[in-house]
């Protein structure tokens, strides 16, 4: 256990002493928030002279989401994790292009702390950027309405589900950078999915008002599981477990899955 | 028994690069074995497959009674790697990337800060130790480097190209330091270098590789003794006579009007007794000069080529290097 802990731990230190990841993961899911949460605020199309029709429609595609803020930035929380699990797959390569990654090959430790370090630090990452933004949130103006239910469980079970997002993500990443030596690679694989990945989700969108075939792919989106469960929680409050039991077995397996992939691609996947 | 023991060493790339070619190594402990060669010889591949990094196509590899492959783990414990290219983590202080080396290898906290500490002493960082590498210089970086292979006391240190890419004085230095290492602890060095004057002055062996075969090995006095002449230049007061004694020498010539120059396999047994001649002859010397082969010669001799040619290629790569890194 002993270098997956030390090496997460180098994960946070360089972290915590270069904000700059840190602001270049949020601003792109506050920019977002705040212009389309905020600007584009698509639940102003309903009509509001429909006596109860504002409310109804509310209820039945935006889970009873106050205003579009609301509604989105679950989503965004979300998206969030997935670029943190970007950045942690891009640091394997920075690891290889600074030659610290020989020292690691090298050493007696095992493979998968190499990959996992990556993993645990962008879950911790995550914890404390998702609080950041949910605090922005709330703060803008016409911002975030939590459910009045809404308790420090709600918020716990909301860092597990994000982490567990993470965890499958950060995997899925690192195992494909794991033989790429150069950024350029990454950028093109990177570009490539995450978004297809963030607009096929219910992110942005409730999937309600999705044609049927994209329907079909985003229940199969991760981003789609994290996105609903946490918003089940943001929006109702008092842990619906009925509501969010689904999307978190999917993440459970996903995560399963992911995590032994990376098991047997660290064994192998190191040596050139 | 040998500490390092390679038979039939072979890797081949994808791509049918034959980067080692069957190579065989006995290297006794305590000893610093050094390949020399060019760039592209082989050097760096045969040090990831000794160490575990890359596995070869065929062949064996014996550290200190273990199988590189089938106790890969083991291996990795006992033996310290100082890479070519430099593999200190930049955003961390000196002394965190010795702690965080030590935690690789389950050493206690305590134990490794102390141990941590006489390193840095050994190589003149402790007063560096709680700054960023980031704002460490080239050669402190390589120093840096240099220990944090050291930390876990290895049986075996491998050195690919310890001063690549440092300026002479911060090469010598680094040679101190290493030859300071081998007194200190004892460890058995295996470095590789393509600096003729680096294997020279450090290595008890030197093994000269080209083309992923070892074309020739020994001491570097064998190496030089090789080549076969020590070149003698010598002003005496009657050459003709002093022609006349000569003998068992080849290549004798006049260098200007009273320097007379003759080569000699080993000038140390030949001299005592050219002097005794001389004596005898009742000649004077007036000068004498004896030059040594020098490891240039031999790799000539061994390879048909000079070394400087590929040390410019090397320093263009390094130039490139050092700008890429600059960013
Ligand atoms: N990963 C690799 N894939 C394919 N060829 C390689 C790889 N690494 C090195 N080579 C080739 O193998 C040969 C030996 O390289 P190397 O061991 O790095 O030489 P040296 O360290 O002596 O400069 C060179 O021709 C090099 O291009
Ligand atoms: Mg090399």
């Amino acid at each position: 256990m002993g270098a997956r802990i030390s090496l997460t731990s180098r994960e946070l230190k360089k972290w915590i002493r270069n904000p700059v990841q840190l602001f270049i993961t949020l601003i792109q899911p506050l920019f977002w928030i705040l212009l389309f949460g905020s600007a584009f605020d698509i639940t102003k199309l309903i009509p509001s002279n429909i006596p109860g029709g504002s409310s109804l429609i509310m209820n039945s595609f935006f889970m009873g989401a106050k205003n579009y803020i609301s509604f989105l930035t679950p989503g965004m929380l979300a998206i969030m994790g997935l670029f943190s699990a970007m950045f942690s797959g891009m640091s394997i390569i920075w690891d290889r292009r600074f030659g610290y990654l020989s020292k690691l090959i090298v050493a007696p430790i095992p493979r998968d702390s190499i990959i996992l370090s990556k993993v645990f630090s962008s879950m911790v990452k995550a914890i404390v950027q998702s609080s950041i933004l949910l605090l922005i949130a709330i703060l803008v103006p016409n911002g975030l309405v939590l459910s009045s239910s809404f308790n420090i469980l709600d918020l716990l079970l909301l860092f597990l589900i994000l982490s567990m997002l993470i965890m499958g993500f950060s995997s899925l990443f690192s195992v494909i950078v794991i033989r790429v030596k150069k950024m350029e690679t990454l950028m093109a694989i990177t570009n490539l999915l995450n978004l297809p990945l963030m607009f096929a989700s219910t992110a942005m969108f409730p999937s309600a008002i999705m044609p049927s075939w994209l329907k079909n792919v985003v229940n199969y989106n991760p981003i789609s599981w994290a996105a609903n469960s946490m918003r089940v929680l943001v929006l109702q409050g008092s842990i619906q477990w009925s509501s969010i039991i689904n999307d978190l077995f999917y993440l459970f397996i996903f995560d399963v899955i992911m995590i032994i992939i990376v098991f047997i691609v660290s064994k192998y996947g190191f040596e050139e | 028994m040998d500490i390092i023991h390679v038979e039939n060493l072979v890797k081949i790339y994808k791509g049918g690069i034959r980067a080692v070619d069957s190579i065989n190594l006995n290297i006794k402990k305590g000893e610093i074995y050094g390949f020399l060669g060019p760039n592209g010889a082989g050097k760096t591949t045969t040090v990831k497959m000794l160490t575990t990094m890359i596995k070869p196509t065929s062949g064996n590899a014996i550290i200190n009674g273990l199988d590189v492959i089938k106790d890969q783990a083991k291996v990795r414990k006992m033996i310290g790697l100082v890479p070519q290219d430099l593999s200190v983590d930049d955003d961390l202080k000196g002394i965190e990337n010795l702690e965080l080396q030590a935690s690789f290898y389950g050493i206690p906290k305590d134990d490794a800060r102390e141990r941590a500490n006489e390193l840095l002493k050994l190589v003149d960082l402790y007063e560096a130790k709680d700054r960023y590498v980031s704002t460490y210089s080239g050669g402190m970086r390589k120093r840096l480097d240099l220990i944090t292979g050291l930390i876990h006391n290895p049986e075996i240190l491998f050195l690919d190209e310890p001063t690549l890419g440092l300026d002479v004085q911060t090469r010598a230095k680094m040679w101190d330091y290493i030859s300071k290492l081998r007194k200190e602890y004892g460890i058995t060095i295996f470095l590789t270098t393509h600096y003729l004057e680096e294997a020279d002055s450090l290595c008890d062996r030197i093994g000269i590789i080209d083309h992923g075969k070892i074309v020739v090995e020994g001491s570097p006095s064998e190496l030089k003794a090789k080549v076969g002449f020590d070149v003698v230049d010598i002003v005496v007061d009657n050459p003709e006579l002093f022609k006349n004694i000569l003998n068992d020498v080849s290549d004798i010539s006049m260098m200007d009007n009273k320097t007379i120059r003759f080569k000699v396999p080993e000038s140390e047994v030949y001299l005592p007794k050219l002097f005794q001649k001389i004596y005898e002859n009742r000649l004077k010397i007036q000068r004498i000069r004896v030059e040594k082969p020098s490891l240039d010669s031999v790799f000539i001799k061994y390879t048909g080529k000079e070394m400087r040619e590929h040390e410019s290629e090397e320093e263009i790569m390094r130039t490139m290097r050092a700008i890429r890194r600059a960013r």
